[in-house]
């Protein structure tokens, strides 16, 4: 089974993308995808609320193949996101949570754990767009939860360090590395693979932002065993999302 | 068959890359379909160009029929046209420019000593705005290079480096005003990125490049196997043009 963790619906005029479910799943197909974790566009930069039901309506046209993350623009939006957290689970049984990081609003703020706290409630994973040392605050104030680092520091905010997001995911045993990115250093997965162990290792291609060819190559090519390439692809996402 | 225009061998001082010999990068080659690799050995990059360029002939003169030997230049250590022209009689089949490694400015003497000796020689000049697809390496300007392009227009230049969004446009900007300017994709990783470029540039200025041995050469063989062009279009960037480019046909 492959399931695409990194997956983004909805438009966006800064990242120039624009998808619905229909083209997503036309795409999985494409691929031989099963599954996509998702998260809205305009939940995530603009209206939280409209964009998490717009994700709900998509959603509803494939319920089979897309999973909703419940996405937040930024944890300083206080009470208002956690319960948006707890609608969208109680309302759509959204299965994740996404957030955000920017050099203009960090999440590695106290704040944030109220939000955390709210996922690990619904035994959420977190997808979150931020750096290394970020996460490694964040894990500090709630370490049961589970983080997904999103990009393991492949993008211009955390400086391309996926070093460091090895070495903070070795010293969090809830964190874990998401491999979309447009980076594709040779060595980066055996690196992870070796000093984490593939359980701790989710793939996504950030699609319809970046080629999901180029992403899903960078792991079916990598120099690992076949079972840790299985455990990438999707193995590890259906355990933590209970799929069959 | 697939040419690979950027590829590399030796040590890189940022982390331990698995691939540092030309060994290892024929090996990546072999696993990933890749006939031919246009190299540069790294320690031209970091430390001597003159001893970089001396390891990337002998890697070359051993795999004779696998890697193209591609040099590398700088005004430090006596770098300048000359120099270039005994490169090319040794030879290298193109020059690659690294001004943020080197230290010197793209709107220099120098710069355009060695565009006038390529020009002359029929080689290209390779200008990389990033080493690698890594977001550590700050990349230089697109329209940088593009001047050089404009002030050359004699001059085959090979650009790698941009990627999506803003450096995909200003790309498209330097290759629709120059015609002399092409691209290598290693580093462009938009979503049917390959796709639209050829549908703004055509297909005879795009070339395959993987950057190996420090990126992963699957990615880029997956990216342009996959990308939504004509087989003739496809053929053309996997080694029709880099045949073309590097007058291959006559070694």
């Amino acid at each position: 089974m492959i399931i695409d963790g990194h997956v983004h619906i909805g438009t966006s005029v800064f990242f120039h993308m624009e998808a619905d479910a229909d083209f997503l799943v036309r795409l999985a197909d494409e691929l031989g995808f099963d599954k996509l974790f998702v998260t809205e566009l305009n939940a995530l930069f603009y209206d939280m609320r409209e964009g998490n039901d717009a994700l709900a309506r998509q959603i509803a046209r494939h319920p089979d193949r897309l999973i909703g993350y419940v996405s937040v623009p930024t944890p300083r939006l206080g009470q208002r996101a956690v319960d948006e957290v707890h609608r969208c689970y109680e309302k759509y049984g959204f299965r994740g949570m996404k957030i955000y990081s920017h050099p203009e609003a960090s999440i590695a703020e106290p704040g944030t754990a109220a939000l955390l706290e709210a996922a690990v409630e619904y035994d959420m994973p977190i997808l979150a767009h931020t750096t290394p040392d970020e996460c490694d605050y964040l894990m500090a104030q709630v370490p049961h939860a589970r983080l997904l680092m999103a990009h393991m520091g492949g993008h211009p905010y955390a400086y391309g360090d996926w070093h460091r997001a090895v070495m903070v995911a070795k010293k969090h045993p809830n964190l874990l590395l998401d491999t979309a990115s447009s980076q594709i250093d040779n060595g980066m997965l055996e690196h992870a693979v070796a000093e984490l162990g593939p359980e701790k290792i989710l793939f996504g291609t950030d699609m319809p932002l970046l080629d999901p060819h180029t992403q899903l190559a960078k792991v079916t090519g990598a120099d690992i065993s076949d079972e840790a390439k299985r455990l990438i692809l999707g193995g590890n996402l259906a355990r933590l999302l209970g799929l069959n | 068959m697939r040419i690979d225009i950027n590829a590399c061998f030796g040590h890189w001082p940022y982390w331990d890359s698995p691939g540092k010999t030309a060994d290892d990068l024929v090996a990546l080659m072999d696993r990933n379909g890749i006939e031919q690799a246009a190299c540069i050995s790294l320690r031209g990059m970091f430390i001597s160009w003159r001893d970089g360029n001396i390891e990337t002939l002998e890697a070359a003169k051993r795999f004779a029929d696998r890697l193209i030997p591609m040099a590398t230049i700088s005004p430090f250590l006596g770098g300048n046209g000359d120099a270039l022209r005994r490169c090319i009689d040794a030879g290298m089949r193109g020059v690659r420019l690294y001004p943020s490694f080197h230290n010197y400015p793209l709107d220099s003497a120098f710069v355009d000593d060695i565009c006038t000796t390529a020009a002359a020689c029929s080689i290209p000049v390779m200008i990389p705005t990033r080493p690698m697809m890594n977001w550590r390496f700050k990349s230089l300007a697109v329209e940088s290079v593009g001047a050089v392009a404009a002030r050359h227009p004699g001059t085959s230049i090979l650009i790698s480096g941009p990627n999506y969004l803003v450096e995909y446009q200003a790309l498209v900007k330097v290759m629709q005003r120059c015609p002399n300017v092409f691209y290598e994709i290693s580093c462009l990783q938009g979503f049917e990125s390959v796709c639209k470029l050829v549908a703004e540039v055509g297909a005879e200025r795009v070339l395959f490049g993987t950057g190996a041995v420090l990126n992963y050469p699957a990615c880029n063989v997956s990216k342009l196997e996959n990308a939504r062009i004509t087989g003739e279009q496809r053929a053309a960037i996997f080694s029709g043009n880099a045949h073309r480019l590097l007058n291959l046909g006559s070694r």
